[in-house]
């Protein structure tokens, strides 16, 4: 499997990798990079709160690995109880663009048709130098609410996103995403929607 | 067949019996939303049926566990020392806490964190801080343990059961073991889960799931008629969803669809004969390669293997709780991985679900192919399948539909029956019903449940 993000990974029991402190120095907040980069995430959670898919789409790189491994509940001594062998998504550009454009070509796409209103909240970003001159790590919480139908209570997905976003003479893309989630039972139907 | 029982009756005077109408093949909607109901479940169903909780890979080692649950009872799922695989209620013989919190982990022994009981692995109790103080006159050490289900497994699922008395697990599969036993054991060493199970909680009753696993083939076209949008699938050809695939079904309940492959082979082949190692080397069985493929013949007789090229189970359901679906499946750069997954629909209350998903690969897997199920399985099974978020709608809809007092005097209608009119040498057992799809396997399903509610399994 190739490991997402392997620079974060430390050595644990057979499909286990958790996050790890990133190594590379960090660029502060306020920093000129800083802003290009938050201001990336700030657009790209727009597009997917206002169903802009063919925008986001154009923010990824051909390249991309999306990845959402599960997650156990483990004791402290344990680690974290991320579980990379096993995911809730691990898509690249090709799924990623099956699943949006059954959404938008399909009229029977039921899992998101009604579309549920989705509010994605991208804040605590970190960012750091990666080996690659051209790509940064970025490290940023993410909340998502989501509401369906006509339920009162919106269903709710909390979680650390690591990101590989690489500057490129067709602007920044975004090449590898990670997320960590808070959860290790979701609280949500499906997982129809992107963080 | 099943009789009508007088026997249950609701506390608002309807009998059970009138729920399940055998002439009119209609089930009162009201088993989705009635808290009587759930009751009568717990105790007739969850208490006494060999329940599926997990897989034996989950936990390779002495001391590892995993928590799980049974109806409505939280357990443990334990290796013990001497490799025997274990499932003990998770609650405090003392004063009644869950014993271990975390879902999975490592032990040499279980210790209460209230008031410090200890447990062996086996379940039995261990000691207690002092206990030669606390209790100078000694102990009664037989009522101080976890208290225990039995434990079988097949093709390394662990199937648990609260009854002492309970058949064993070989009569529960009875006619489905000869399919099960095609899905699970295709190799000497076995499959094994790629990793931890995807848990997401559906607001339904677990019914709706569970019935609906047990081989609905005629919804395919329609809930997941996306598909032919965005694909070359043709939405009113039958043929392209399996909808004339021999369906297995058997009075416990279980059921299967076979899915037909003979298609594929005659585009592939142009006219050719192909021997069964041909076939499944096109198209290798899920979690395998093609490589693999000729180690078949250790495990399966010429007739079976036949049978596993061309019609091979492929997706179905154990009663009350199981899903199986092991079938190829595609990205959208047209490369194809037969994905192998378990999932077990465990309930939390009358309208509440988890939906656990296990994905699996043959032990002997590359890693190329772990990580082709890993992209494909993802892709179409489970919480972010494209596939499966569809079935994810319908269900808290049933479940919806039941609550009104209106909408629980529905009947759901399982009213077109192919019968047993298995094809031609068909080395399987069971009832089998071809042709279009019809409702013969839900229906033994509902049929089987009631029997469960009414005491007579």
């Amino acid at each position: 499997m190739e490991q997402p993000n392997s620079q974060l990974l430390t050595d644990l029991p057979k499909g286990r990798s958790d996050p790890k402190e990133p190594q590379g120095k960090q660029i502060p907040y306020g920093h000129s990079e800083y802003n290009a980069v938050m201001h990336f995430l700030i657009e790209e959670a727009h597009n997917l709160d206002e169903n802009l898919f063919g925008n986001w789409i154009n923010s990824l790189s051909e390249d991309i690995i999306y990845t959402i491994p599960v997650r156990q509940t483990v004791s402290r001594d344990d680690g974290r109880g991320f579980y990379p062998s096993m995911n809730w998504i691990y898509d690249d550009l090709g799924s990623i663009s099956f699943k949006l454009k059954r959404n938008m070509e399909s009229d029977s796409a039921f899992a998101e048709d009604p579309p549920t209103r989705t509010r994605r909240t991208v804040s605590n970003m970190r960012l750091f130098e990666t080996a690659n001159p051209s790509e940064f790590l970025a490290q940023s919480s993410v909340l998502l609410r989501r509401n369906r139908g006509d339920t009162a209570v919106s269903e709710e997905i909390s979680a650390r996103r690591d990101d590989i976003i690489r500057s490129t003479e067709d602007g920044m893309k975004l090449a590898r995403r990670t997320v960590w989630l808070d959860h290790s039972v979701l609280g949500m139907s499906n997982f129809a929607v992107f963080i | 067949m099943l009789q009508k029982v007088e026997g249950v009756v609701l506390k608002d005077g309807v009998p059970l019996s009138d729920l399940i109408d055998c002439e009119r093949r209609e089930v009162g909607q009201r088993v989705f939303s009635d808290a009587e109901i759930y009751q009568l479940e717990l105790k007739q169903i969850w208490a006494k049926t060999w329940i599926a909780i997990g897989h034996e890979t989950e936990i390779p080692n002495a001391g590892d566990f995993v928590t799980r649950r049974i109806g409505d009872d939280p357990v443990i799922m334990v290796r013990r020392r001497d490799g025997t695989v274990d499932c003990h209620l998770n609650v405090c013989p003392h004063r009644g806490t869950v014993v271990c919190r975390p879902e999975a982990g490592n032990a040499t022994a279980f210790r209460c964190i209230y008031h410090g009981w200890m447990f062996n692995l086996d379940g039995s109790f261990r000691g207690l801080p002092f206990q030669g103080e606390m209790y100078p006159d000694g102990m009664d050490k037989s009522r101080m343990g976890l208290r225990s289900a039995k434990v079988e497994t097949f093709g390394g699922i662990v199937f648990a059961n609260w009854d002492e008395n309970a058949a064993p697990l070989s009569d529960f599969l009875g006619d489905f073991e000869f399919y099960l036993n095609m899905m699970m054991n295709k190799t000497e060493s076995g499959y094994e889960v790629l990793g931890p199970p995807q848990r997401f909680v559906i607001n339904a009753n677990w019914k709706t799931a569970s019935e609906q696993f047990a081989s609905d083939a005629a919804h395919a076209n329609q809930l997941h008629r996306s598909l032919a949008d965005i694909s070359g699938l043709d939405r009113n050809n039958p043929e392209h969803w399996q909808m004339y695939a021999p369906k297995v079904s058997t009075p416990s309940g279980h059921s299967v669809i076979c899915f037909d492959q003979r298609g594929v082979y005659e585009t592939v082949a142009e006219g050719k004969e192909l021997s069964w190692v041909e076939k499944l080397s096109i198209m290798p069985p899920p979690g395998m390669s093609a490589d693999q493929v000729p180690a078949l013949a250790k495990q399966f007789s010429e007739s079976e293997l036949e049978f596993l090229a061309d019609t091979p189970p492929a997706n179905g359901g154990m009663f009350p709780n199981v899903g199986l679906w092991n079938s190829t499946g595609f990205l959208p750069d047209k490369s194809m991985a037969g994905f192998c997954s378990l999932r077990t629909y465990v309930p939390l209350g009358m309208d509440k679900f988890e939906f656990t998903m296990w994905m699996m690969v043959s032990k002997d897997a590359s890693e190329e192919l772990r990580d082709h199920v890993r992209r494909t399985g993802s892709f179409m099974q489970g919480a972010s399948g494209f596939v499966e978020g569809d079935d994810a709608e319908v269900w808290p809809g049933t479940t919806t539909g039941a609550v009104g007092y209106i909408g629980r005097q529905n009947t759901m209608k399982y009213w077109p029956m192919s019968g047993h009119n298995p094809p031609e040498n068909w080395p399987g057992a069971g009832n089998v019903h071809t042709g279009l799809a019809m409702d013969d396997t839900q229906w033994a399903w509902w049929q089987h449940y009631f029997d469960c509610l009414h005491g007579k399994v």
